[in-house]
């Protein structure tokens, strides 16, 4: 059976949070306290787990036999180190906390950010609406599932075809997408696969937490023009146009819905005359509603109200459709070929809130927009 | 000797989209949404046929590059659309290789107030006055302050024509000079790029200037090029 370990020096929370996360299927029964750095890596080694989830801090409750000193990220690092000399026992490593944690301490330390693949609130595992909790024991499921994938490809595939093998694409069809500087972040200086955790991180962070050349469900609604709240709409739209055709299913695609943007392109250019992207929002609507024999709903400007608009992708904060005109560029050191900007529709700029609690930034290109939107310079169309 | 026009494929040139738009991201004069642009058009080149392709940006979705400063200090973004871009193998190298041709580069102000310069692209409708393929200045771009539109549509100045890399390239020379001296002027990659398209755009323009220069008794260059003179060679 798959096995984790939950690290908390708070035992009740041990054991509570332990429990719960044993119920997506994954064994979290085996107890690892945090008592040194080094004792948890000998556990670790012994035990063996498909999944690491931790808590921040490891450093509150003061006992004997415990450090006391170091927290997720210090324990984080020494096991990335571990895991180099041991690859076959590469494993995840998931951060649990509270929102004041993470808001108050992982947040401002940046250099730990990499160390984990996935970060949740203890709410979320906590939380009485199952679908919440459901989502994060799936992605923790999915994260097992993709360290596997991974090692097995990398073991069996040569380097040369080891995208295209982890994105489970056929040479001729990998050909065609643009992903110039993706193989130098998977494949070494010496031309060997990098670590599992690696590949993990970059396929994760840079192909399928943002759209580029994979799109995400909220992303393809935006490029088609349909409400997001219309999800009968879009299934029986994805039923008709045959849309399971552009989904992906490399590694992260048992939890990570996402469909190739390459494929839905050339859809869109069969099936239309005309790129959607030049076509308003409620036109886009009318062709699928008249082609498919559908009653799709329009997506709506969050910030003109209106479906008059060329929807170009979903926000990056509320995952609404939103306009090119109409929104500011997610800022994004790492530009490349593979992925897209995100963009920030005005109406999340102008409530703040909610852009600031994802602490998504804004270019700095855009930033005398965002001035505006706030002192009221830039007004909704019609006030 | 005149140089031979030669059409790429639809796959050929879905790669050269690719390559020019990665190209230009790499050197910091494309955003990635005028990336994004020329790639969406790469990917529905794929399902076109060989010899016979064409491609379509939105203007609303452009190739945008980044932004540039006017000498009174205005920020502007050069964007270029595509309206139709449509080749076919043409018969001989006098031919024009083009069923439609319509692309448009503006210059697009932050300032609503400020008239963008816009240059359109395209071939003579039928019975149009001008040359068969021809550069306008202006036409619609202002609206709602369509007071700023340029009321005059001629000149139509002889042209050959140019695809949307050919015009990437216009833009990166001219406006990201010093960037497009550095790490493109030279480049292989980028050269190929170029050279493939010009060898679609102008082998028929040079057989066209090379005929009207080196016979003698021949129309001259603008004669030989006005609209009433293709009516049955039109692609």
């Amino acid at each position: 059976m798959t096995k984790g370990i939950f690290i908390d020096d708070d035992e009740d929370q041990q054991r509570v949070l332990s429990a719960l996360l044993s119920q997506g299927g994954i064994d979290f029964s085996e107890i690892v306290p945090p008592t040194t750095i080094s004792d948890v890596s000998k556990r670790v080694l012994h035990i063996v787990p498909d999944i690491i989830v931790m808590d921040y801090r490891l450093d509150v409750v003061r006992k004997e036999g415990y450090d006391s000193d170091f927290r997720a990220g210090g324990l984080a690092q020494v096991l990335r180190e571990l895991f180099l000399e041991h690859p076959d026992n590469d494993a995840p490593i998931v951060l649990l906390s509270t929102e004041q944690n993470i808001r108050n301490l992982f947040a401002p330390d940046k250099t730990s950010h990499d160390l984990f693949d996935l970060w949740f609130l203890k709410a979320k595992l906590q939380s009485p609406e199952p679908g919440s909790r459901d989502d994060m024991l799936s992605a923790l499921g999915g994260l097992v599932t993709a360290y596997s994938d991974i090692k097995q490809i990398t073991d069996n595939v040569d380097s040369e075809h080891l995208v295209r093998s982890l994105l489970k694409l056929e040479q001729y069809e990998y050909a065609t997408i643009p992903t110039e500087g993706l193989k130098p972040l998977l494949v070494n200086a010496g031309g060997e696969p990098e670590a599992t955790h690696l590949i993990a991180r970059q396929i994760l962070k840079r192909l399928i937490e943002k759209p580029g050349i994979l799109l995400d469900e909220s992303t393809l609604r935006a490029r088609l023009g349909i409400s997001e709240n219309d999800h009968n709409g879009f299934s029986a739209l994805t039923a008709a146009a045959g849309f399971d055709e552009f989904l992906y299913d490399g590694v992260f695609s048992s939890h990570w819905k996402r469909f190739w943007r390459h494929r839905f392109n050339q859809w869109a250019g069969e099936t239309f005359d005309y790129p959607l992207s030049g076509i308003i929002g409620a036109e886009r609507v009318g062709l699928l509603n008249a082609k498919f024999d559908l009653e799709i709903i329009p997506a709506v400007s969050r910030w003109s109200g209106t479906s008059s608009e060329f929807f170009v992708t979903a926000c990056r904060v509320c995952d609404g459709p939103t306009e090119l005109r109409y929104s500011v560029a997610a800022f994004d050191p790492r530009i490349t070929a593979f992925s897209e900007r995100g963009r920030i529709c005005y109406d999340c700029v102008d409530r703040q809130e909610e852009l600031e609690r994802k602490q998504i930034r804004i270019e700095e290109a855009d930033e005398q927009i965002v001035r505006d939107i706030r002192s009221n310079i830039i007004k909704r169309p019609g006030e | 000797m005149v140089a031979t026009t030669v059409v790429p494929t639809h796959k050929e040139m879905s790669k050269a989209l690719n390559s020019c738009g990665t190209m230009l991201l790499n050197t910091r004069i494309l955003t990635p949404e005028g990336f994004a642009a020329l790639s969406e058009a790469a990917d529905k080149l794929q399902s076109k046929t060989e010899l016979a392709w064409d491609y379509s940006i939105p203007i609303q979705n452009p190739v945008s590059f980044l932004p540039c400063v006017d000498r009174q200090g205005r920020k502007f973004i050069p964007k270029i659309g595509v309206k139709e871009i449509s080749v076919v193998t043409p018969a001989n190298s006098e031919a024009i290789p083009f069923k439609k041709w319509d692309i448009a580069l503006t210059l697009e102000f932050e300032d609503e107030s400020v008239h963008c310069p816009r240059w359109h692209f395209d071939m003579a409708n039928l019975d149009q006055p001008g040359p068969i393929t021809h550069l306008q200045y202006g036409g619609y771009k202002h609206a709602p302050h369509n007071h700023l539109d340029s009321s005059v549509q001629q000149p139509r100045w002889f042209t050959p024509p140019m695809d949307v890399i050919l015009l990437c390239e216009v833009v990166a020379a001219n406006f990201f000079q010093e960037i497009w001296i550095q790490s493109l002027r030279q480049e292989r990659r980028w050269l190929a790029l170029i050279h493939q398209s010009q060898k679609i755009c102008y082998p028929h323009y040079l057989a066209q200037l090379s005929k009207s220069i080196g016979v003698s008794g021949a129309n001259v260059l603008l004669d030989a090029s006005w609209n009433d003179q293709w009516a049955d060679r039109r692609p």
